[in-house]
């Protein structure tokens, strides 16, 4: 539990999407309530296709590893990325998060979906 | 599990060690630290509610057969015990299914009686279910909420909460003990000054607030007694004292019985009906329509009445019994302290509960990590941000102490703390 949670950390850690972007297209912010997780989402948006993204997270491990690994995957993938659930997220962190946490790992999600449906 | 240790309490070692194997629930091996969320459940509310199981069983108020009586009175002696167990006759006790639902019962039966301008008084400890029902009739009735100040040590400014009383507060709602620190209120020293206050300038009524007193996290730590606290309305429930859940006790004072209008209407709370109106039973019966929970109410009381034997042999022998719970909260405090970067929240006065943050990290996390450490504890704002808030901004952890708990509890969690903190760490 300790190594998966320091594989958490390290991904929550290395992104490099962390800043706020200035010229984006739309932006989103989703909230967990019951633990104080927030995150929000920019994209850069032309002809229909993200071309950028960035996120700022602040909260627990999980979201802020899950908003990593989700913005790595959805330039040029908007419809893949309207799709995304819980569990496509949970694979993409490698690590057995448990249900009880489902909204940690889902919130960056629902920000970006939020963004999406804004568009 | 293996054998618990010494925690320093030789003397109650044997009484302790009867303890523990009284909770079933206890042969998992956890180290079982949520006790403001939920307690295990005493053996004797298991065996009560059994015993009315297999003895066969009945709705209330409905049958006309023996069956029927034997079940009304075990459904009696229920309450009469739980209303015993706060000092109160049982004809001021009704059973409702929670804490939460007992809050709203009354804050839906005192909505008529606000008019615009009138005040509620809150104190800053209450957890969510005793400010939303509040919340909710004063955006209503176009009521302010207001909001007792607290000192810097986390205790509440009795002197400025008293100040805030005039001729305009209508209600005060405030918790006997907080749920994340642990802070005793004193409420018979705030009901006491109130009820003395000189009449404001002008006034006729003077101040008669009705008081309301959350007693939820109260009724497993200290010993009630509702005229002591000269409350109008106590409300407990039992899944936090050793009982089943789904139910919880609301004390009424004889004039709120008799006055309150009910919160829920239907089936066994109806003296008489005609094509188009209705009159309600007198006395508790009003207010809990519907077939109420007969079993839990009937281990609901063996729980109360098992906390009473506990707390009369720590009040009437301490030198024999101490203050268990208590003597076991300052060691967790101590030992929580050693750990670097710990903050731990120790209000004057407080009892059972502890809330605490490792800095840069977030309290779920670890929570989670603990609990697959076999230690559980609760993580978060705990249902009363606006009191979270002004510890932490991702909330707190907590852990909150039971009669069964011991240094082997406390062992486990600070252990295992060290030892996350230690390898994750930012």
């Amino acid at each position: 539990m300790l190594l998966e949670y320091e594989n958490l950390l390290a991904l929550a850690n290395r992104s490099h999407r962390k800043d706020p972007m200035m010229d984006a297209t739309v932006s989103a912010t989703a909230v967990n309530a019951s633990c104080g997780d927030a995150c929000t989402v920019w994209l850069k948006v032309i002809d229909d296709a993200i071309v950028d993204v960035s996120f700022e997270a602040k909260g627990c491990v999980i979201s802020r590893a899950s908003a990593a690994v989700i913005v790595d995957r959805v330039i040029g993938a908007i419809d893949q990325t309207k799709a995304m659930n819980g569990d496509l997220v949970r694979s993409f962190l490698g690590v057995a998060v448990s249900p009880l946490r489902e909204r940690c790992l889902t919130t960056p999600l629902k920000a970006l979906q939020d963004a999406i449906s804004k568009l | 599990m293996p054998s618990r240790i010494d925690d320093g309490r030789d003397d109650m070692m044997n009484d302790f060690e009867n303890i523990r194997v009284q909770f079933p629930g206890l042969r998992r091996d956890v180290a079982y630290l949520d006790n403001a969320a939920t307690t295990q459940i005493h053996q004797s509310a298991i065996d009560a509610m059994h015993a009315y199981r297999l003895g066969g069983r009945s709705n209330v108020g409905r049958g006309l057969y023996p069956l029927a009586g034997e079940t009304i009175q075990q459904y009696d002696d229920a309450r009469s015990n739980v209303a015993h167990f706060v000092g109160a006759d049982s004809e001021r006790c009704v059973f409702t299914k929670s804490v939460t639902e007992g809050l709203n019962m009354i804050a839906f039966g005192l909505r008529d009686r606000l008019q615009p301008g009138d005040e509620i008084l809150l104190s800053p400890f209450e957890h969510h279910a005793n400010i939303l029902p509040w919340r909710r009739i004063a955006k209503e009735r176009g009521v302010i909420v207001k909001t007792m100040p607290m000192l810097a040590d986390f205790t509440l400014d009795l002197d400025g909460a008293i100040a805030m009383m005039d001729s305009r507060t209508r209600i005060v709602a405030m918790t006997m003990m907080s749920n994340v620190l642990g802070t005793v209120l004193p409420i018979a020293d705030f009901t006491r000054a109130v009820r003395t206050l000189p009449l404001p300038r002008g006034s006729k009524e003077g101040f008669a607030p009705i008081i309301i007193v959350d007693a939820a996290q109260a009724a497993a730590h200290l010993p009630i007694n509702i005229a002591d606290l000269g409350a109008d309305a106590l409300v407990f429930g039992s899944h936090k004292c050793y009982g089943p859940a789904g139910i919880a006790a609301m004390i009424l004072s004889p004039s709120l019985i008799d006055s309150l209008e009910p919160m829920i209407v239907g089936g066994g709370m109806v003296d008489s009906i005609t094509a188009d109106d209705a009159v309600w039973k007198a006395g508790v019966e009003k207010f809990e329509g519907g077939s109420p929970n007969v079993e839990s109410a009937i281990g609901f009381a063996a729980a109360a009445k098992w906390i009473q034997g506990q707390h009369h042999s720590q009040w009437c022998h301490p030198r024999e019994y101490g203050d268990p719970v208590n003597v076991l909260r300052r060691r967790l405090i101590t030992d929580l302290r050693s750990i670097p970067d710990v903050t731990v929240f120790d209000p004057p006065g407080a009892v059972g509960i502890v809330s605490f943050m490792i800095d840069g990290m977030h309290p779920h996390d670890i929570a989670d990590m603990l609990g697959q450490r076999g230690v559980c504890v609760r993580a978060g704002n705990h249902c009363a941000v606006p009191l979270v808030e002004k510890l932490s901004s991702y909330g707190t952890l907590r852990a909150s102490l039971a009669m069964y708990n011991d240094a082997q509890d406390v062992e486990a969690l600070v252990s295992n703390l060290k030892v996350i903190v230690k390898k994750l760490k930012v």
